[in-house]
């Protein structure tokens, strides 16, 4: 027999979690809203949650936009491409430093631990410089390159992989399979959950990451959704319908991504959390 | 070739893409950036080797560096200890299996994911001195004068701080991950020994969560320090420079005053600073470990 109390107490926990949601929730709430408004209804007070009409064609205006396609597919290419390399690159080394023995494994790894103490702002300047003297400042290829290498990533997959028995290894090698083999068909598909969850985590890294393009784009026409977004916030300064529609777009991916996989996701960043 | 030979062999084969990248990209520059704090360097003419005369500077002449340093640590002392609180606030609140728990959890995760551009402009709006929500609701309780928030030297900072606080997520997630780790008998057995759940919160979970909290406090000096994005797109490091912070200093020196040798300086110390409080964490840690 639940008592009376201890009913109500539960009954104000839920309500004070649904409230703290909507207050989470509220500037969403008012970048849907007011994406699909007028100007002048945008500063109504009492604020009116809903339009009298809803105005999509704040969203085509967006999306008509000189820029705004051009952004969108600069910010797919700055997020895919490093994404694949990321994966790539990590996973081959993690199975070399997770499975493989050779002389100087382990200083080796310390230093890629090192590494992940070290500040993006720190390297930020020299590799200005280095993309600078290669001539690739201004081109995709300046965040792309060095976007395709991760420490973290080595980390991660290391961790994931160190607990494949070695016995699955040795038996496809005694069946012939090369180390390459065993990668592929042993290594990679066991690891697929920790693959998976890393690679949503690189991917909105990746299609948020401002001040790189910022500083290594140097032309309008190659900026990804976020540094788009900064020059509307100067160009369209009083204008929040349009502004609100830009922005909404621009969330949409990591809405779509984070709500197939928010489980996983977030599972993800209390176990390196903990790790870490 | 033997086995050992193939094996190791096939090691470096696997390690090269990696680890090709990772000099080129990370130890390199490492090393330049620590090498260009010696320089002078605008990047065009040819870089000019000053010593330890960037350090002085920083230190001694530079005021917007000293006040980037303090407005630095005014955002990170205010932030973090109320950030954590707030995180572990819900975090306790979201550990319960009521239905659809996960759902209120990726509600309030879900801000860390999004870019921090995407919603620059709705906290615009929100601190409006004219027609924002928060000026609106300070006039109608009676405020005759409200703050001028982002505009103003006073209030750009604690607007931020505010506004940057949405973003608890990620300390939240922690912070939950560590409440699992409490075993549920020493809560029944308090409730036994007749404490309300507020006593059972002070004297069981509090406690039993300090791993996790010392945890997510260096996570999140670490992070506070790095803020750059808020303060980039909120004020651009204003009004009269109240808001410009470690980060933005740094890369005003090196994109808008083209100072690259100074602004690399600038970023030595702040990796000192963030390195410091890591080793601090990992002594302190190694501490603990010895005690338990």
């Amino acid at each position: 027999m639940v008592s009376l109390k201890i009913r109500s107490l539960q009954i104000g926990k839920h309500v004070l979690i649904v409230a703290c949601s909507c207050v989470m929730l509220l500037p969403f709430a008012w970048m849907l809203s007011t994406s699909l408004k007028t100007q002048p209804e945008v500063f109504v007070y009492p604020i009116k949650w809903i339009p009298d009409k809803l105005i999509w064609s704040n969203y085509g205006e967006v999306l008509a936009e000189k820029w705004f396609f051009g952004y969108f597919v600069n910010s797919v290419n700055l997020t895919v491409w490093p994404l694949l390399g990321k994966i790539a690159t990590s996973s081959l080394a993690a199975f070399a430093f997770a499975k493989l023995r050779f002389p100087g494994r382990d200083m080796l790894f310390l230093l890629y631990l090192g590494t992940l103490m070290v500040p993006m702002e720190l390297t930020l300047i020299p590799n200005y410089i280095l993309m600078k003297e290669l001539g690739l400042l201004g081109s995709h290829l300046s965040i792309i390159l060095p976007g395709m290498f991760t420490a973290f990533g080595v980390f991660v997959l290391r961790q994931a992989m160190i607990v494949i028995p070695n016995e699955l290894l040795e038996a496809a090698r005694i069946d012939g399979a090369g180390y390459a083999r065993a990668y592929m068909r042993i290594v990679m598909p066991l690891c697929r959950p920790s693959i998976a969850a890393l690679a949503i985590f690189i991917f909105i890294g990746q299609w948020n990451s401002f001040l790189l393009p910022l500083i290594y784009l140097q032309t309008q026409d190659k900026y990804p959704l976020t540094i788009g977004l900064y020059n509307y916030i100067g160009q369209y300064a009083t204008n929040y319908p349009l502004l609100m529609a830009a922005s909404v777009l621009m969330l949409l991916p990591t809405v779509l991504f984070f709500s197939a996989a928010n489980r996983q996701f977030i599972q993800g960043v209390a176990m390196t959390g903990i790790k870490g | 070739m033997s086995m050992r030979a193939k094996e190791i062999t096939a090691a470096w084969l696997f390690l090269l893409p990696n680890l090709l990248g990772f000099l080129a990209f990370t130890l390199l520059p490492v090393l330049c950036a620590v090498l260009l704090g010696f320089t002078r360097w605008d990047l065009y003419n040819a870089p000019v080797w000053v010593g330890l005369d960037n350090y002085e500077r920083l230190f001694h002449t530079d005021d917007r560096f000293v006040r980037s340093f303090w407005n630095t640590v005014y955002y990170v002392g205010v932030q973090v200890p109320v950030g954590i609180v707030i995180a572990m606030g819900a975090a306790i609140l979201l550990n319960r299996k009521i239905r659809g728990v996960s759902v209120y959890r990726a509600i309030f995760f879900f801000p860390v994911i999004t870019s921090f551009v995407a919603t620059a402009a709705v906290w615009r709006w929100v601190f409006n001195p004219q027609y924002g929500p928060i000026n609106t609701l300070l006039q109608t309780m009676g405020a005759a004068k409200p703050p001028m928030w982002l505009a103003s030297q006073t209030w750009a900072m604690p607007a931020i701080i505010i506004i940057t606080l949405w973003f608890f997520g990620t300390s939240m997630v922690l912070f939950l991950a560590g409440l699992q780790n409490i075993p549920q008998d020493l809560y029944e057995a308090a409730e036994i020994d007749g404490a309300t759940k507020w006593q059972a919160t002070l004297r069981i979970t509090v406690p039993l969560l300090s791993p996790t909290t010392f945890m997510v406090t260096v996570l999140s000096l670490i992070w506070a320090f790095k803020s750059f994005e808020p303060f980039l797109i909120l004020t651009d490091g204003g009004p009269a420079g109240s808001t410009s912070v470690l980060v933005f200093y740094i890369y005003e020196l090196g994109f808008r005053f083209y100072e690259m040798g100074y602004a690399s300086a600038a970023a030595v110390i702040l990796f000192l600073i963030i390195f410091t409080i890591t080793a601090a964490q990992w002594l302190v840690q190694q501490k603990w470990l010895d005690y338990s």
